[in-house]
């Protein structure tokens, strides 16, 4: 059985700063928390993003201050766990493991739903794809 | 001689032509027999037609005649509205078949020819239909002498079909004007006629060696003149102006690392960036007069995107640069300039324009220009709406619709860039294509949730 290679949360956090040295990265209590502006591209707008990832769990991703809306008060944002909260990857092991590298992943696939949800607002239609909740299949903790 | 012409003409024509060879073999001993008995001046109209199956370049008098009155009226013809050429109808007096039918019936008579093919309007609609289909490949031609240059003009039949116009009763010649009038024998009693077209440009082709260079003069339709032209030339020349590389700007790409941005889906027949902006100009105009192209004709478009284009490969970057070359030199110019053929200065794009035209114009590229700009340079506010905002702008300047396509088309290739490993993303989180330096690829992902 191949053992993964975990990323230390100290390894996480330079690999941060340097593939986006915009972003704020501090480790508290072994709870790594990423502050910044974030833009997908130069049409795009400018976000501010926080992203908190403890080894063993999770990367939670938030945008904060009701920066992403729904096109109709009440209404759903597609693939968002809650309001200011989207869902970057189905949550299973071979989605997102430990031994991946938070700049290479979450803040890339944050930049991409990004850009879906500006195209969602201008048109109504989701074009980035996904898996609806009414589709789980496998939900664990990250190893 | 003659008597034996008629015998068999009688026989041919005692039934309706079946084939093209049974109009054409009619047609060709009406001929001889009009040449016969020497009254070929009386049926001028009768000896057209008949020459006309037979010899692909006529060039007797009559046909220079027909000719020449058809190009009298051409001259002013407008392909948007074709009917204006001919108002009092005299063109369909001309080219009718109606007059070939009245001749031809005068001279059987006139012989003793007992035929069907003019009695029966059944009948001479199966020979309209058959002599359209052999003239169809005989384009006429003929030159002018009064123009001082060679002038060259030409007339095709496209086909042949009912007039329009009911003219019942008015068969000329004693037809079978006892036909029932209901409806349905009324709508077979329509008169058939040519119908012919002239492909626009094609009656102006007129190439002039004295003028050289590729130059041409051709017929003014509106201002009702003619003008110098050089159609070649200027397009060679805007291919020259579309291949202008700006070296800074190319330094500036290389050595400042800016962010590539992703490929857009273009089709390669408007890879360049000039000819993608000359498509916008056009399609802004068309938005901003409301589909009106007098005053923004495209050929001054071009010519000014042209002549301000610096070379920059980025198209927004390009074009807020000639729209702002544009704004800046007429600006400068209160009264009505002329936009001069670049390669042929004799020409003058605009004029057609009077002070009202020009300042439409003026008021055209002002809006496109601070339109652009608005999308482009986003307020603080604005900054925070991202794209929605940048939509509105361009949905204003192109069109909504247009704008939604772009998106979903913009989708797509992020989509393909996905699957195919050739989406990233550079230092900053900013996505890009993986041929930008420092650009890692965006991993696959399923996105989650409701």
């Amino acid at each position: 059985m191949n053992q993964i290679k975990t990323v230390g949360i100290r390894e996480q956090a330079a690999w941060m700063r340097s593939r986006n040295p915009q972003f704020c990265c501090e480790i508290n209590g072994g709870l790594l928390t990423c502050c910044g502006p974030l833009q997908p591209g130069p049409m795009n707008a400018v976000y501010d993003v926080v992203i908190q990832y403890r080894v063993g769990t999770w990367p939670k991703v938030l945008l904060p201050c009701d920066q992403i809306r729904p096109l109709e008060p009440g209404g759903r944002i597609p693939h968002t766990h809650g309001p200011g909260r989207p869902c970057l990857f189905y949550p299973s092991r071979a989605a997102w493991r430990s031994d991946m590298k938070l700049s290479h992943t979450i803040v890339p696939w944050l930049s991409l739903w990004l850009t879906f949800y500006e195209m969602w607002r201008v048109t109504g239609e989701w074009y980035g794809g996904g898996i609806s909740h009414g589709e789980i299949k496998e939900l664990e903790p990250a190893a | 001689m003659r008597p034996a012409i008629i015998e068999k003409l009688n026989r041919h024509m005692s039934s309706a032509p079946k084939t093209e060879a049974d109009v054409v073999y009619g047609l060709v001993e009406i001929r001889k027999l009009l040449e016969q008995s020497g009254h070929k001046e009386r049926f001028p109209r009768l000896v057209f037609f008949c020459d006309w199956v037979v010899h692909p370049w006529l060039k007797g008098r009559e046909t220079q005649n027909v000719l020449m009155e058809l190009d009298q009226r051409l001259g002013r013809y407008d392909a948007s509205r074709p009917w204006e050429i001919d108002e009092d109808g005299k063109v369909h007096e001309l080219l009718s078949l109606r007059r070939f039918a009245e001749e031809l019936n005068a001279c059987c008579r006139e012989n003793g020819i007992d035929e069907i093919w003019t009695q029966d309007i059944w009948v001479w609609r199966e020979v309209s239909r058959l002599y359209s289909e052999i003239v169809r490949d005989c384009p006429l031609s003929m030159k002018r002498q009064d123009c001082g240059f060679d002038y060259l003009a030409t007339l095709e039949i496209d086909g042949c079909e009912p007039s329009d116009d009911l003219r019942l009763g008015a068969w000329p010649h004693g037809g079978q004007r006892n036909l029932p009038g209901d409806s349905g024998e009324a709508e077979a009693m329509r008169e058939t006629e040519l119908r012919w077209f002239v492909p626009p440009g094609h009656l102006a082709a007129c190439p002039n060696s004295q003028i050289g260079n590729g130059s041409i003069i051709v017929p003014d339709r509106k201002l009702e003149c003619w003008k110098h032209s050089n159609p070649k030339g200027f397009a060679e020349w805007f291919l020259t102006q579309c291949q202008i590389r700006d070296a800074l700007a190319e330094a500036d790409w290389v050595f400042k690392g800016s962010v590539e941005p992703l490929p857009s889906p273009v089709p390669s027949e408007y890879k360049y960036p000039l000819q993608r902006i000359v498509q916008l100009m056009k399609r802004h105009r068309d938005i901003f007069f409301f589909g009106g192209r007098d005053i923004a004709r495209s050929v001054i478009l071009t010519t000014l995107a042209g002549g301000f284009y610096k070379g920059q490969r980025s198209l927004t970057l390009a074009l807020e640069s000639v729209l702002d070359g544009i704004h800046a030199a007429l600006s400068a110019i209160p009264q009505v300039p002329s936009v001069p053929n670049p390669v042929h200065p004799e020409e003058n794009f605009a004029d057609t324009w009077d002070q009202t035209k020009y300042e439409q114009f003026k008021s055209y590229i002002e809006n496109f220009r601070r339109g652009l700009k608005a999308a482009m340079h986003p307020t603080v506010l604005s900054e925070r709406q991202g794209l929605e905002k940048s939509t509105d702008h361009l949905g204003e300047l192109f069109g909504a619709d247009r704008v939604r396509d772009a998106i979903r088309a913009e989708a797509a290739e992020i989509n393909e860039g996905r699957n195919s490993g050739k989406l990233g993303v550079a230092v900053g989180g900013v996505l890009t294509g993986m041929s930008k330096a420092g650009a890692i690829p965006v991993p696959r992902n399923q996105f989650f949730g409701r």
